[in-house]
């Protein structure tokens, strides 16, 4: 619809930016300023208000010259997002554009504006009303109308002029499938055409007020429209009729494809001329390849409007200040108080394990639990201040301490190392670093040496030891793959500044003790291996837990009926695939087959599932497995867009009997998903959708019998390890 | 091949030139690079060779242009900018280089421009096409072909050429063509310094026209260019390794018409918004926004566009007002605000 203009786009060689001299030039102080008093008030430049915040406000710039009009005049612009004025300035004035005069209504064919403009002049529009009842009766443009399909089905524009006719008088226009009307404007008038001799115009009775749409009508869903708008109290024949009146002004969808929203927010133009989207569509849109929804383009979004790392670090660090220290006493006697012949145990992480629940959280608690089983005392240390990369900036900030369980207290390292050194060191002392995120390397190398400390462990839960991402997804949309730090990619990440100096300070724990290695599973083994800098003392892969069929023959296929349940689990985040599992639930939400569900400990806001509330406690560390038994989740949407080194919900979703669907990308858990007892793997997003489209994922859900419910045994974590490493 | 690479701007496009400048002595260490300045530097604003990542800075009236006034007066600033490449690219062939590289100031290296440096090995000059491939959807020609058959087929945002043999002679024309017809004329068949390029292939036939889609990608093909991003950290579109993008239009018409060509191709956005980030990170926030020094008459009022257009259609006014930029009695200024 319109022309589009983008040669004032093509100044190709444009050395330097010229817009605003003859935009200033051409601005109206003056009259800006008496139109607008708030804008004097504030003292605010009347033309860098206009050019930041007046234009959208359709605050005009000079008396001549109309926001709005201009808008409405010139659709592409108004697509095309910029300041209307620039444009008029810059190239509008140029290419003759309307900008004022008789409101002219927007020009919305694809024919010149001036030739759109005289047929519209000699078009008679009362005439067309008349004979056209059940066009108006839907509350169509006429003129509209008539251009886009009324004189395909031959309704005369004027009394005066019989489109039969003219075809019939003139074959050269019959055969050039040209709009009549418009030749004649454009050319025949002045050739002198004959306009033929003009049947009798047929009565138009018995006609349904929405006949002649019949493209329209057969991709419209009744059945699917009554569904979508029960409160309307509406028939499978009147549905049609009531989109066509009303419902689309109101947003209802006519199928379950095609949304209203999202057509006229991807093609704006269709809504400046305030035309039905999905008439719009059917009998143009289609043709011209235009978008109907976003599909896939979460990524976009996300580049759009995530704010980069050090942005979101400055408002952390404003959110979430470093704390006033306690007292080091507690620190002080809780080490008196300790029988210096235990062994001590200490480990590092990023936050306090014992009041949060989360996947290393719980693994610290197990890795406590075992080592205090083996006659050991265990320190945690975590950095009091949230954070999400390693600190290199702040001078000392306060560090937790929680002792066999109980938190001590949140105390100034310096205090912290005095009260060690007065202690005196354990017999044997371990250590095993599951995250450095929010410590001081240095301070946590002086703690440990203070205590005596020669051998550790470094966990890879993550992969924060390789950047400053720790998904390593480049720019939040992608897994980079961990590239060389100085290739193109690094240099375009929002994490590549930071990932030199996170993998530096990581280094220097490894330089300065001897540290073992133990990855949750091979391929993140693999992974860390390749791009960290250092060798480690040892490497290992150990799994945190294994699942344990409670059954012993696979269980067999459900044999419910009504629709599969599809659930996601866990925090709606885009790594974790939320945007694919929204995408999804978008296009099948009404697919009488399908009945989606969304487990976590909040809902989240936006999206039409089932919410059911998994809250993890100290008593029931595994309430998801429960929650899926109890709802008979067939399958598990895990669609992570980064290779998790552990995913404990999809091993909870095993347990809990649901199918695991995934991707070849999301590690962990692909490699649990290609036991077909338990999951499977698709290669893509488009083969997901797919089989949710033609229903092959009902089959796959209750087809194949499969393990579970199940439980999971957990290792012992580092204690697994230590009698090895610290000899 | 002793090279030296060099970009024409003024002080509002700075920072543009800095990222340019900063990835070409990265990918480029050993070539010269120079700073074309069409301008002179606002009030407190002074230039340190020592930290900006170019070596010698070459002002707009040091170059040996007649009555360099008033010539600079008939030029609006895009006209300006573009105008001096002729006679630079000319004047460096005198210097001991035995390659030029011009490139756009809102270009930014990603990888050595090895395909360039290659071409110069066995032709005189090397210039980038717009577009490579015809487009095959409506809006995409309307947009892409129909506009370059206006704005000219090759992009002078980079020429790269030999100082002797052909190259040279290229240097003289155009020079001569841009002394005297370096103007916005599109009706007249005339787009700064870009349409003239047209000729190239016709006159110098050891010319190179590169077809690498690695170069020059810019939102005009990105319609035909798919940018990819490997687990080794290249770039490469359709295939090439990304050399230089031409980050033209930064701002909202750049958005909406990458937006337009590049919807799935999200890897275009990851290195905009990178673009965008570095742009604030070396803007001096000293430089008052579209400062240009040639922009005004001595008594600090804009001059107009026809007042340009006038002076530079008139002999007989260029003769009359030898310097076209000064205020008060008898000057230009008066007598065509009098009139």
């Amino acid at each position: 619809m319109g022309r589009t203009r983008n040669e004032t786009d093509r100044m190709a060689s444009d050395a330097v930016d010229d817009p605003l001299r003859a935009v200033r030039e051409a601005f109206d102080t003056a009259h800006y300023g008496s139109a607008n008093p708030d804008v004097v008030a504030s003292g605010l430049d009347p033309f860098e208000h206009f050019m930041g915040y007046g234009w959208r406000e359709s605050r005009d710039p000079t008396a001549g010259f109309s926001i709005a009009r201009y808008l409405a005049l010139n659709p592409d612009v108004a697509a095309a997002g910029v300041n209307p004025f620039v444009h008029h300035v810059l190239f509008g004035q140029a290419e003759g554009r309307v900008v004022v005069g008789d409101p002219v209504p927007t020009p919305i064919t694809d024919i010149d504006p001036e030739l759109e403009a005289a047929v519209r002049a000699v078009f008679d529009e009362p005439y067309y009303r008349v004979a056209n009842p059940d066009v108006i009766a839907v509350g169509l443009q006429p003129f509209l109308h008539f251009m886009l399909a009324g004189w395909r089905e031959k309704r005369d524009p004027t009394p005066w002029f019989s489109i039969v006719a003219y075809l019939e008088a003139n074959p050269d226009v019959a055969a050039s499938a040209d709009n009549p009307f418009v030749h004649y404007v454009r050319t025949g008038r002045s050739e002198g055409r004959s306009l033929g001799s003009r049947p009798l115009v047929e009565e138009r009775s018995g006609a349904t007020a929405t006949d002649g749409f019949s493209p329209l009508r057969a991709a419209f869903d009744a059945t699917f429209y009554l569904a979508s708008n029960p409160e309307l109290g509406l028939t499978e024949a009147d549905a049609f009729d009531h989109f066509m009146r009303t419902g689309w002004r109101e947003r209802r969808d006519p199928n379950p494809t095609f949304s209203i929203a999202k057509y006229l927010q991807l093609n704006p133009d269709v809504e400046v001329a305030d035309a039905n989207p999905f008439w719009h569509y059917v009998l143009y849109g289609q043709a011209e390849g235009r978008p109907t929804t976003h599909g896939f383009n979460f990524r976009n979004d996300i580049l759009r409007n995530t704010p980069p790392l050090e942005e979101h670090l400055l408002t952390l660090r404003q959110e979430s200040p470093d704390p006033v220290p306690d007292p080091i006493e507690a620190f002080r006697a809780a080490l008196a108080a300790r029988d210096p012949a235990r062994p001590l145990h200490i480990t590092a992480s990023q936050d306090d394990y014992t009041a949060l629940f989360g996947g290393i959280q719980l693994c610290l608690r197990i890795e406590s639990r075992a080592v205090r089983a083996a006659g050991a005392d265990h320190l945690h240390l975590f950095p009091a201040a949230t954070a999400m990369v390693v600190e290199i900036q702040r001078d000392h900030p306060p560090v937790g301490v929680v002792l066999n369980g109980a938190l001590l207290g949140l105390f100034e390292p310096g205090a912290i190392m005095g009260a060690i050194r007065a202690a005196g060191p354990p017999a044997k002392t371990t250590f095993a670093v599951h995250s450095l995120i929010g410590h001081t390397v240095s301070d946590l190398i002086d703690v440990l040496d203070a205590f005596g400390a020669q051998n550790g462990v470094y966990w890879v839960h993550d992969y924060s030891s390789l950047c400053a991402g720790y998904t390593l997804m480049r720019n939040d949309v992608t897994f980079c793959g961990a590239p060389p730090a100085e290739s193109a990619a690094c240099g375009v990440c929002v994490y590549g500044p930071r990932r030199r100096v996170q993998v530096a300070e990581h280094v220097r724990l490894f330089d300065r003790f001897s540290i073992g290695v133990i990855a949750p599973s091979d391929t993140a083994l693999g992974l860390w291996r390749r791009a960290f800098p250092r060798t480690p003392a040892w490497s290992v892969a150990h799994a945190h837990a294994t699942l344990t069929p409670k059954r012993k023959r696979p269980r067999p296929p459900a044999d419910r009926d009504g629709p599969i349940r599809v659930g996601f689990l866990g925090m709606p985040t885009h790594h974790k695939g939320w945007p694919v599992f929204a995408a999804l639930v978008d296009a099948f939400r009404l697919d009488p087959r399908y009945a989606f569900h969304h487990l976590a400990r909040r809902p989240a806001p936006g999206l039409p599932v089932v919410f059911s509330e998994v809250a993890p406690s100290d008593d029931d560390q595994e309430p998801m497995s429960r929650v899926i038994a109890g709802l008979d989740l067939d399958i598990a949407l895990l669609w992570s867009l980064w290779p998790e080194t552990f995913c404990f919900t999809a091993f909870e979703a095993a347990a809990g009997g649901a199918l695991v669907l995934t991707n070849p990308g999301a590690g962990n858990i692909t490699a649990l998903a290609r036991d077909p007892a338990l999951g499977r793997v698709l290669e893509s997003d488009a083969v997901l959708f797919d089989l949710f489209r033609t229903g092959e994922i009902v089959t796959l859900a209750r087809g194949a019998p499969r393990a579970g419910p199940g439980r999971l045994t957990y290792t012992g974590m580092t204690a697994d390890f230590i009698a090895e490493f610290a000899r | 091949m002793k090279t030296m690479a060099f970009t024409s701007f003024t002080f509002s496009y700075l920072n543009r030139a800095r990222l340019l400048f900063r990835s070409l002595r990265r990918h480029h260490p050993d070539w010269t690079l120079i700073a074309l300045i069409v301008d002179r530097p606002p009030p407190g604003v002074f230039l340190d060779l020592e930290v900006e990542d170019f070596d010698r800075i070459v002002w707009a009236d040091e170059l040996e242009i007649g009555g360099i006034d008033c010539w600079l007066f008939k030029h609006d600033i895009v006209e300006a900018c573009t105008a001096v490449k002729g006679p630079f690219l000319y004047a460096a062939c005198g210097m001991a280089f035995e390659a030029v590289v011009y490139l756009d100031p809102d270009t930014c290296l990603f990888n050595p421009l090895d395909s360039v440096t290659a071409a110069l090995e066995t032709h005189d000059g090397v210039l980038t096409p717009h577009m490579l491939e015809p487009e095959d959807s409506e809006m995409a020609l309307r947009d892409n072909e129909l506009a370059t058959l206006k704005t000219g087929i090759f992009n002078l945002g980079f020429v790269a050429i030999r100082t002797s043999g052909q190259g040279l002679e290229f240097a003289r024309w155009w020079r001569d063509r841009l002394l005297s017809y370096c103007y916005d004329d599109i009706p007249n068949g005339l787009f700064v310094d870009q349409r003239w390029c047209d000729h190239v292939p016709a006159f110098f036939d050891r010319f190179l026209v590169l077809r690498d889609p690695g170069c020059n990608v810019a939102s005009w093909n990105l319609s035909r260019r798919r940018v990819s991003i490997d687990w080794n950290g290249e770039i490469s579109v359709n295939g090439s390794s990304l050399k230089f993008w031409h980050f033209t239009k930064l701002g909202i018409v750049g958005d909406t018409m990458t937006r337009r060509y590049a919807a799935g191709n999200f890897e275009v956005h990851e290195i905009w918004n990178w673009y965008k980030r570095e742009i604030r990170a070396v803007t001096d926030p000293r430089i008052p926004a579209g400062y240009w020094a040639y922009d005004q008459y001595s008594d600090g009022r804009k001059i107009r566009t026809d007042h340009r257009h006038l002076y530079r259609s008139r002999e007989d006014l260029q003769a009359a007002f030898p310097d076209p930029f000064a205020s008060g009695p008898g000057s230009y200024q008066t007598w065509v605000t009098g009139n």
